[in-house]
């Protein structure tokens, strides 16, 4: 809701029918929000929906940190290239995710990566080098 | 040509290839508990792009129905639905693997899986192509509220809160206009970044909002996995149901068929919503209730006809009206688009070759997926057994290379990247990323709608809508649609 306000100002600096539709949804979004926030206070209608995966606090910690490490691995991707982003991101996944079936796990992503090569790099010709990555 | 002169078309070896390679990946993704046929359709997207259109179209639409018929083999092996849509599956699934008899109940599954994909390959083909003759009426108003009236249903039906499910899309229409403006190249809310000036392609957005996400969760509890079965059996192994188990189902597939399609046409109720709805009258139609839930055939039948009678006939409304039937329908009509197709009656005149040759295909694919899946069947309970910590490192090396061959470049990355970690956020506050989706979609044909008819009206968008009898026609739908979502949400109080 807050955030309809600055994005309502920049499309006042749009040409008319630029803005038209764009101020048409901040309106509706805005007063979506503003039920969302009434039915929260309202007994018995909490405006919750269910919210998928576990709902205590700790939740949150292991996702946001693989996101992190994902980041860092797209990151890295100009640099060393996708392969072996990819290969640096799965080693700290690993740890990360207190994988147990070391096998599995290096097998697993050692046919991901083949099976990425084969259909992306050799049927595909998706440049993933560093150097042309990093053209772009 | 007429219609049924396509259907040599569909026996090329690209075309037979891009079906059996969407089989396979559709029972693998649907075999894994957790994985979506959503979560499929938008890792595979990216791998289509330079294929020929109809090949590309065949496998996405040939994983989509095998994803929903894979998700039986883990709720029938292990109790635990690949899908949501096979969790009726499971009761009586379940309960026949623990005798020993998980042949018979995969036999039925499968075939009735075929028998329900077949019925809504028909109907796709039966009822499209005269329901596209609606949409050569449609004007802008038409087509600013067949948006508006799609966000609707997906919104109130995607999630289980219609004001979340509503800002939702209503985000996705703000993110839609993101970007040069289609009229006067004029740049919008790009905030200086040049990346920002193309807008946000739908595609690293989806991967984003349904892989990434998917995979995000699974770390909450990376070391789960399901539990290890007994699958040793001395019956020998059935391909098909026998005689007398035919027999038995042959009602039950013809009335689950029957609810599947109509479930599936109507926009916004899913495979998940037929599987139950045809799980519970099998049940009441039947002589022995006391059956169900101890290991009935009926049961396991009635639940996988359903389901895939849905996967086809949730496209009628995609390729007649532009309105998915389901949030994989929504992510399928992106697909469309960004092979040059528009749904209406093109997709029956100037692209008719494309049209049938992917609905025959479809028919094909369903036969195709239960010879693959009772071939494939004994070694599913392998896969299932893979722990997240080392499907969620897979999930996301796809997400990055498919986000990035969209174009060659990183932007398309981060964006997927973003949109990943969004759609985890908001799937932990209950808000479905599908309307958002859809929004991003359907924006652009609403704002062009939506100008159009100011244009036409000189400024009254409401009086010119109302003065359109179709137009009319849907806000009264969309209406309809918003008031039983708050009827059903009190009830649900």
């Amino acid at each position: 809701m807050l955030a309809c306000v600055p994005l309502w100002l920049i499309s006042d600096t749009f040409p008319e029918l630029g803005g038209a539709f764009p101020k048409a949804v901040l309106a509706t979004i805005a007063i979506l929000a503003m039920l969302l926030v009434a039915r929260s206070f309202l007994s018995g209608a909490s405006g919750k929906a269910a919210g998928e995966g576990r709902q205590d606090g700790h939740a949150l910690l292991h996702p946001l940190a693989v996101a992190a490490v994902a980041t860092a691995g797209v990151a890295a991707m100009p640099v060393i290239g996708f392969f072996p982003a990819m290969a640096g991101m799965c080693v700290v996944l690993f740890f990360l995710l207190a994988g147990r079936t070391k096998v599995l796990y290096v097998a697993t992503v050692t046919i991901a990566l083949a099976f990425i090569y084969a259909v992306f790099v050799l049927v595909l010709g998706v440049p993933l080098e560093a150097s042309r990555i990093l053209g772009q | 040509m007429d219609a049924l002169g396509y259907l040599g078309d569909v026996f090329t070896l690209a075309n037979l290839g891009a079906i059996l390679i969407g089989v396979v990946a559709g029972l693998v993704i649907g075999g894994l508990p957790g994985l979506t046929a959503n979560l499929g359709v938008a890792l595979l997207l990216p791998v289509t792009f330079s294929m020929d259109v109809t090949a590309a179209l065949l496998m996405l639409m040939s994983l989509y129905t095998a994803a929903i018929y894979g998700g039986s083999f883990p709720a029938i092996l292990l109790h635990t639905p690949g899908t949501s849509a096979s969790a009726a599956t499971a009761i009586d699934g379940f309960v026949l693997t623990q005798r020993g008899e998980f042949n018979k109940a995969l036999r039925i599954a499968t075939f009735s899986s075929v028998v329900g994909g077949i019925a809504s390959a028909l109907a796709l083909l039966l009822i499209a192509p005269p329901l596209s003759l609606l949409s050569l009426r449609f004007g802008p108003a038409e087509y600013f509220m067949l948006a508006v009236f799609g966000l609707t249903i997906i919104g109130t039906l995607a999630s289980g809160n219609m004001v979340k499910g509503l800002l939702a899309g209503a985000l996705g229409l703000v993110l839609s206009t993101v970007g040069l403006d289609q009229d006067t190249g004029f740049p919008r809310y790009d905030f200086g970044f040049l990346s920002l000036q193309s807008g946000f392609n739908f595609v690293p957005v989806v991967i984003g909002l349904f892989s990434v996400s998917q995979a995000l969760l699974m770390c909450e509890d990376a070391q789960a996995t399901v539990q290890r079965i007994e699958l040793s059996t001395k019956e020998r192994w059935r391909f098909l149901p026998t005689w007398a188990e035919a027999i038995a189902i042959r009602v039950t597939l013809l009335r689950s068929s029957l609810i599947g399609v109509v479930v599936g046409v109507l926009p916004g109720a899913g495979a998940d919503i037929g599987s139950w709805v045809s799980y519970n009258e099998a049940r009441r139609f039947a002589r022995d209730k006391s059956e169900f839930g101890k290991g009935s055939i009926l049961g396991i039948s009635a639940s996988e006809t359903a389901n895939n009678a849905v996967t086809g006939s949730s496209l009628v409304p995609l390729l007649t009206l532009g309105i998915p039937g389901s949030a994989t329908a929504a992510i399928l009509l992106g697909a469309l688009i960004v092979h040059g197709l528009v749904p209406g009656r093109s997709l029956f005149t100037e692209k008719a070759s494309i049209t049938y040759t992917v609905i025959y295909g479809f028919l094909l694919a369903n036969i195709i997926m239960g010879i693959v899946g009772m071939t494939l069947g004994r070694y599913m309970a392998l896969i299932t057994r893979l722990p997240n910590s080392v499907l969620v490192p897979v999930i996301l090396m796809l997400s990055v290379v498919g986000a990035y061959s969209l174009g060659n470049n990183m932007f398309d990355v981060y964006t997927m990247l973003g949109a990943g970690v969004i759609g985890y956020l908001m799937r932990k506050a209950g808000f479905s990323p599908a309307p958002l989706i859809l929004g991003l979609i359907l924006g652009p044909i609403a704002e062009t709608g939506y100008r159009q008819s100011m244009t036409l009206s000189g400024g009254d968008v409401v009086g010119f809508i109302m003065s359109q009898p179709i137009a009319l026609v849907l806000v009264v739908l969309t209406a309809l649609s918003v008031a039983s979502a708050v009827v059903l949400e009190a009830r649900r109080r």
